[in-house]
């Protein structure tokens, strides 16, 4: 409870930190795209030739809805991790990457891609079986990244929040070394 | 240093990304290369000799050859939504014929699925039994097509003589056809389920629609096709 009434504090602050500026926007929203287009051309409903066109039938409307989230998420979270980047020393959020690898793997149908193909042909029945776990679980794979994303937003949010208090309060830095010796290693090594 | 290690990371996903999208085209394009030799193979009477079902006229001027598996989700999407309006608008006015041909990548319902399917068609029902195989299609390799299940949606087809169907479906008769159905997409390098070549019924003339193309591409390489008779 505690947390979550943080989080509705520390989490616009974050943004705002983020995306007072212009450049964070537009690489948000350029990330956003990418992916969007991405998720909609695997899930064959952006089509560019022999014309464009984009068409939302019935059985695709929930993996729609979940791309959409995956890609606001990761345009959001790209900005900020490319700001947390800039702006410290902190190494990049590897929830990032496993949260969009995830997003994309389980993306479309598998076993009716090339590469669906190529792992059945590589891997005979081992093939059959990944590419049957990935079609059958998509849904659940989905929302798998969609969490793992939400993870990296937290731990991408507490950076951004984090060094603002490092600055801000010497007298607790120091109230911490009274603490535990294992306690105050951890902010240092932060 | 680690702007450079960044970039890498999203320039390797990323074109990781594009050869996923563009593989697809290419492969058909490497089909299209190849295309004087196809030609005599995709013709509508190599393809009958192969035993493909046929709907639609067989003096239609243009051929639609579906490569589909039951099993695939995508196929299920054309099946319902695309292929009757296709139906409606071309193969019923007799402009466009259209024929199946079993790539069966999925596992072994789909082998059982095809097989049952080909055994409709030795009644003229296989268009139908495609219509009631992707209404009920089930999680892949779940059972779904069972011998059992195929039976009973084999009862659901007016007419069909069901007796015959399940002798058919019980000795196997159809398995090697599946089989060369599936070495013939193979050796034409189909890339993905569906996929769709439009051409003259010779074989001649071929474009390619790897996916479950909405309507309006199909319209678009159809008519197109049309107006240069």
């Amino acid at each position: 409870m505690r947390l979550v009434t943080s989080l509705k504090t520390t989490i616009p602050f974050a943004f705002n930190v983020v995306f007072s500026n212009p450049v964070y926007i537009g690489i948000a929203i350029a990330v956003f795209s990418i992916f969007w287009i991405i998720f909609n051309v695997f899930d064959q409903l952006l089509f560019f030739s022999p014309v464009v066109t984009f068409y939302l039938p019935e059985d695709a409307v929930t993996g729609f809805i979940i791309t959409n989230v995956t890609s606001v998420l990761m345009g959001i979270l790209v900005a900020m991790n490319v700001y947390v980047i800039r702006n410290s020393k902190i190494k990049l959020d590897r929830s990032l990457f496993s949260g969009s690898i995830l997003g994309i793997v389980s993306s479309a149908c598998p076993g009716c891609s090339s590469f669906g193909f190529l792992a059945i042909s590589t891997f005979g029945g081992f093939g059959i079986i990944a590419t049957d776990f990935l079609t059958n679980y998509q849904t659940a794979l989905r929302l798998a990244s969609i969490a793992i994303l939400l993870w990296a937003l937290y731990s991408v949010h507490n950076k951004i929040t984090k060094s603002c208090i490092f600055t801000t309060l010497p007298s607790d830095k120091r109230q911490s070394k009274t603490a535990t010796s294992s306690d105050s290693a951890a902010p240092a090594a932060s | 240093m680690r702007k450079i290690t960044l970039l890498t990371i999203f320039a390797t996903i990323g074109l990781v990304i594009l050869g996923a999208t563009l593989l697809p085209s290419y492969n058909l394009r490497q089909v299209a290369a190849q295309q004087s030799v196809s030609n005599a193979q995709l013709s509508l009477s190599m393809l009958k000799q192969k035993g493909v079902p046929l709907l639609g006229s067989p003096s239609a001027h243009i051929t639609i050859i579906e490569f589909a598996d039951f099993q695939c989700p995508f196929c299920a999407r054309f099946a319902k939504d695309i292929q009757p309006q296709v139906n409606q608008t071309y193969i019923q006015t007799g402009k466009v014929n259209m024929v199946y041909v079993h790539f069966t990548k999925f596992g072994p319902d789909s082998v059982t699925a095809a097989m049952a399917a080909q055994c409709a068609n030795d009644q003229g029902k296989f268009w139908n039994f495609y219509n009631i195989l992707f209404k009920n299609q089930g999680a892949e390799n779940s059972g779904w097509a069972s011998k059992d299940n195929l039976k009973k949606f084999a009862l659901q087809i007016p007419g069909l003589d069901t007796q015959k169907f399940n002798t058919c479906l019980d000795s196997g008769k159809y398995a090697s056809l599946v089989q060369n159905q599936l070495a013939f997409g193979t050796s034409l390098k189909v890339p993905t389920t569906p996929a769709f070549i439009i051409e003259k019924s010779d074989g001649s003339n071929l474009d390619y629609l790897p996916g479950a193309y909405p309507y309006p591409a199909f319209q678009a390489l159809i008519d197109k096709k049309l107006s240069i008779q």
